[in-house]
């Protein structure tokens, strides 16, 4: 019996993890795919037919590459930190529903737990930093860290507000409460900021200093190679695939398709091509604008975003109170 | 006449113009700025002052907050941005497939080093050493003595193609048009020593490119 | 299973906050301090306190450890310093041995009298501080029944989050002003602490 639950939840697991390793490949080569075509270039098209083996030939020769470990580094939290990154990025799938009861763990706290676990996936990238021992490292996870704590604020209020229209943490209520309409249409402006924070979460370009190539060479990874490397690359791919899921899930209806009751592989389906939808809007941004300078990320979001965002806490509150809708 | 008719029709549109709510009105401005021209705009502020949304904004707080507030949370300019790029998303890319297509060439393209022959067959360089001594990676070397007939001829002239920097004024020197700088530039090769260029090397160069360079010569001459 | 974790849990938060007062390294202290913290939420969370402990990491591990880490990273302390004034702090242990002794004392208190129990252990405390604080009795303990799913959840399920804002809104409210009071405070004081007076327009 208890062998039987334990292979069950390895299986469901491998089920989660397996696919979501297959997309953050397919997330890198579009990325790569679709900024090519906007700044007129072709992309990888050499590895596999239209370039689509590309991603498995990089992350080949990342694994066979030399794993150095500086001297004069803390070796344990050097190691440790990209773990941490990676364990925090995969533990979250475990709460997103891709499909009326499609969910390993169906938790009534399902968003606190999401957040709780991004705030501590931090830690992997300020660990990193300081285990490096080297100064582009260290300032890049300074940068990291202070943008994620400025825009954890945001992200938990904007979460707060869906939370208000549906009386629940759990995720699979957020979606079903979202049969009547998505919450983009009643938050519209909000759902914008939820993806300007979210772009700043995964530190995406304009949001990208954490990592910005011309100053810091790569960030707090600049001493990791082989397989530390790896880890950070998926945790980081790993978490914008997340992000722009939660934001399917939080304002896109998540796994709802309109007008139809649906379940079984077209919920999947249509999870699926929501979030590909704001995957889509992630790497457009990322063609479209420059990074930001330090002070206008930071102003951007203390003195612009919050007092907007708490406005709204306050607006749309009294809103339904009105009409008494909740 | 014609003004009283444009009055009578401008009033009705006026005072429906203050019935309108702000946002309605803002939005009905804006646009009729934007739909007219320049010309149009000024013929009006004489007529319409009450119109002239520069006074408006002088007399008044500028744009509305409105306005302001609805261009700043939709991101409308971010927005606008975006759009250029998507366009460019759907257009052709611009990317030449190297090994198979190429690029076109100036005539003055300074690519692989090589010595010319006249048609005869006799080589040109007289070793008058001005390219060795203007070259200014000093990365020629030349050696020269009398042939048996009598004539000035080098008897080495090297060229190290790995200090060489292109600069072209070896080829601005030869007062013979001997040392030229051709169309080649797919030369890469495995080993150092191979790039030591000797004046075997470059005779063959130059009767391998002889036609090529020949043109870009006779395309220039115009201007040297 | 369980109690064996919970132990385990225990365990390793008492050895981690021992290795955050021996760390040699600022650094390492804190993230000892942190493992801490994981613990303690771990704990809560095994029972079955989910929203206590989610809270726990996102307040005290997401922000405020992140805050200690952030500050002495840039601080560059150095090592020999530290030991030096390391042998100050020997003076202080009288004090440890008070606080912990009226800890221990309290929580006796309640354990012997009645069952053992750890989730009845830190309500009890909770209403121990209600009853000093604000003369609020209860009788029935009740924190207790709102995180015990055990009790009588055959009617009534509650939410642990409904509970808690239930409570915090109606009998504990005076929780409530006091630490936003303490929050205001909080935001003042370093707006005085910043304010230059000399070179402000007035």
């Amino acid at each position: 019996m208890t062998i039987n639950s334990t292979i069950n939840s390895l299986l469901e697991a491998l089920i989660v993890i397996g696919p979501l390793l297959g997309s953050i490949a397919y997330v890198t080569i579009a990325e790569r795919k679709i900024m090519g075509s906007m700044q007129r270039r072709i992309g990888p098209n050499k590895v596999g037919y239209y370039g689509l083996l590309q991603a498995f030939a990089d992350a080949l020769k990342l694994l066979v590459k030399e794993l150095v470990l500086p001297s004069n580094t803390d070796k344990i939290l050097f190691v440790l930190a990209p773990m941490i990154s990676l364990v925090c990025g995969l533990l979250v799938w475990t709460l997103i529903p891709y499909g009326k009861g499609l969910v390993i763990a169906d938790f009534s706290l399902g968003i606190v737990t999401i957040l709780a676990i991004s705030s501590v996936a931090a830690y992997g990238i300020i660990l990193a930093g300081w285990a490096s021992n080297n100064k582009y490292s260290f300032i890049g996870s300074l940068r990291a860290t202070a943008q994620l704590i400025s825009y954890e604020v945001v992200f938990g209020l904007i979460i707060l507000l869906v939370i208000f229209f549906v009386g629940s943490f759990n995720l699979t209520t957020i979606i079903e409460s979202q049969k009547a309409i998505w919450y983009i249409v009643p938050l519209f402006p909000i759902a914008l900021m939820f993806l300007i924070a979210i772009l700043a979460e995964s530190n995406r370009a304009p949001f990208d200093l954490p990592e910005s190539e011309s100053e810091l060479t790569a960030g707090f990874m600049t001493e990791y190679s082989a397989f530390p490397f790896v880890f950070f690359f998926l945790a980081e791919y790993g978490a914008i695939v997340f992000l722009s899921t939660l934001s399917s899930i939080l304002f896109l209806g998540g796994y709802l398709v309109p007008g139809i009751e649906s379940n079984g592989l077209m919920t999947g389906l249509s999870l699926g091509f929501k979030t590909s939808f704001i995957l889509f809007l992630f790497i457009w941004i990322r063609a479209s604008f420059p990074r930001l300078r330090y002070d206008q990320l930071m102003s951007s979001i203390w003195s612009k975003m919050l007092p907007i965002v708490i406005a709204f806490s306050i607006l749309i509150p009294c809103i339904v109170k009105a009409f008494e809708i909740y | 006449m014609l003004r009283s008719v444009l009055r009578a029709s401008a009033i009705p549109r006026v005072q429906s113009r203050v019935a309108l709510p702000a946002i309605a009105r803002s939005i009905h401005i804006s646009a009729r700025v934007q739909a007219q021209n320049v010309n149009d705009y000024r013929a009006n502020r004489e007529k319409f002052p009450e119109d002239d949304i520069s006074t408006r904004y002088t007399e008044g707080q500028g744009p509305s907050a409105l306005d302001k507030a609805s261009q700043s949370l939709l991101l409308t300019e971010l927005v606008r941005g975006m759009w250029v790029v998507l366009e460019s998303f759907f257009r052709p890319p611009y990317t030449l497939m190297y090994p198979f297509e190429k690029g076109a060439l100036s005539p003055r393209f300074r690519g692989e080093h090589a010595l010319r022959r006249y048609p005869s067959g006799e080589e040109r360089c007289i070793a008058c050493k001005l390219c060795e001594a203007i070259c200014p990676a000093q990365a020629i070397t030349i050696e020269a003595e009398p042939r048996e007939d009598g004539s000035r001829r080098t008897t080495r002239y090297d060229i190290d193609m790995t200090k060489c920097i292109y600069c072209g004024f070896c080829q601005e020197a030869c007062p013979v048009d001997a040392i030229v700088e051709g169309p080649n530039y797919e030369y890469a090769t495995e080993t150092h020593e191979e790039l030591l260029y000797n004046k075997e090397k470059l005779l063959a160069n130059g009767d391998k490119w002889e036609v090529e360079l020949a043109r870009n010569l006779e395309a220039d001459h115009l201007y040297r | 299973m369980n109690s064996l974790l919970l132990d385990l849990l225990t365990f390793s938060s008492v050895l981690s906050a021992i290795l955050v007062i021996t760390a040699r390294s600022p650094v390492i202290a804190v993230i000892f301090l942190i493992a801490v913290f994981i613990n303690l939420a771990g704990y809560l969370i095994l029972l079955g306190i989910n929203f206590i402990g989610l809270a726990y990491i996102m307040v005290y591990i997401g922000a405020i450890a992140i805050l200690f880490l952030f500050v002495i990273m840039m601080l560059n302390i150095r090592l020999v310093e530290i030991s030096e004034i390391g042998n100050q702090y020997n003076k202080n242990i009288p004090l440890a041995i008070i606080i912990a002794s009226v800890l221990s004392y309290l929580i006796s208190l309640n354990t012997i009298s009645s069952k053992f129990d750890q989730i009845y252990l830190i309500t009890a405390l909770f209403d121990k501080v209600n009853f000093w604080l604000a003369g609020i009795t209860s009788s029935s303990n009740s924190l207790y029944i709102g995180f015990n799913s055990t009790y009588n959840n055959i009617f009534v399920n509650y939410d642990e989050v409904q509970v808690l804002g239930a409570m915090l809104y109606s009998s504990h409210g005076l929780y409530l002003v006091l630490v936003s009071f303490i929050l205001l405070l909080a935001m003042i004081g370093p707006i005085i602490i910043t304010l230059d007076k000399k070179n402000s327009p007035q």
